[in-house]
């Protein structure tokens, strides 16, 4: 009864470090280890306790078929900087897209993606917000219209659906851009584009 | 054991024939003294069958219930050629490094 308990919180231990992995990896992972432990009790020649520390910490267990890595430093000041770096003179934006495409972690596709939601990132999307806001207005009154004012209708402008909706894409799209760098940096890469003769480690 | 070769060893250990997770990690255990962290062979094992160096067939056992058990594949047996060549010239040349060093000793 106290091997059942042992064994149950050793898998719940399990559970728990391994619940970011792929649900079929892990599901398959529980299975082996549980087949494992079943497998000891039944030839029962070591205490059960013996049998979990040989195991070792599930942590571990968990880090060795683990599909997401910590992000470095340079990936973290690369993402705040794409978003907040704008209104540091600009230059804190730039020293952000700089990062970006320095770092190893992103292939190209997401470096553009990086690059153009937004440029200078918030500070850019307001002013792109503002400036359209003033345009609107200034076509709403009808006393001001300079070049490229294709509005004829009286009270024209924009509908207030598509104003609603690049309120939202201004404002979230940065944050989605930067949600989708990070999981994009966290992960690791597939482990058929590793070389399989790593270097020896201890 | 240095991590980098642990994926040749588990490919050792199933080119003669096939075995079964528990079977395995004892067998490794008995030649290593891989005592601790015996659990890391399953991810490892999952690596191997996703990179198609092993494969896996499940199989009644004569008690309790059915067992997955590994083989070698052909991708896996060539992985395990050559990191035997490669493994073979490193060795002689480290002994022959290792071997000049002691007769310099006076």
């Amino acid at each position: 009864m106290r091997d059942d308990q042992l064994v149950a919180d050793y898998l719940k231990r399990l559970r728990r470090a391994t619940w970011t992995m792929p649900r079929g990896r892990r599901r398959e992972l529980l299975d082996e280890i549980t087949a494992h432990i079943a497998e000891a009790r039944a030839a029962g020649e070591v205490p059960l306790q013996r049998v979990l520390d040989d195991l070792g910490d599930p942590k571990d267990i968990a880090a060795t078929g683990s599909v997401r890595r910590p992000l470095g430093v340079r990936e973290i000041a690369a993402v705040i900087l794409l978003l907040i770096g704008g209104f540091v003179f600009l230059v804190g934006w730039v020293v952000g897209l700089v990062l970006l495409w320095a770092s190893p972690r992103w292939r190209w596709p997401d470096k553009l993606l990086g690059t153009l939601v937004w440029p200078f990132g918030y500070l850019g999307a307001l002013y792109s917000l503002m400036a359209g806001a003033f345009t609107n207005a200034a076509n709403n009154d009808g006393s001001f219209c300079g070049y490229g004012c294709t509005s004829t209708s009286p009270g024209g402008g924009m509908p207030p659906w598509l104003g609603v909706l690049i309120l939202v894409a201004v404002f979230v799209a940065p944050i989605a851009m930067a949600t989708w760098l990070v999981l994009r940096a966290r992960r690791v890469p597939d482990p058929a584009e590793r070389p399989i003769f790593e270097p020896a480690r201890t | 054991m240095r991590r980098g070769l642990l994926p040749y060893c588990v490919l050792a250990m199933l080119q003669d024939t096939e075995r079964y997770g528990f079977e395995l990690v004892q067998a490794l255990g008995s030649v290593d003294g891989m005592v601790t962290g015996q659990g890391t062979i399953y991810p490892l094992l999952s690596r191997l069958r996703r990179q198609g160096l092993v494969g896996t067939t499940w199989r009644e056992s004569a008690a309790g219930p059915p067992r997955r058990y590994y083989h070698l594949t052909e991708a896996g047996r060539t992985a395990l050629a050559d990191f035997t060549r490669d493994w073979t010239q490193l060795r002689d040349s480290v002994d022959t490094l290792l071997g000049s060093r002691e007769k310099d000793r006076p």
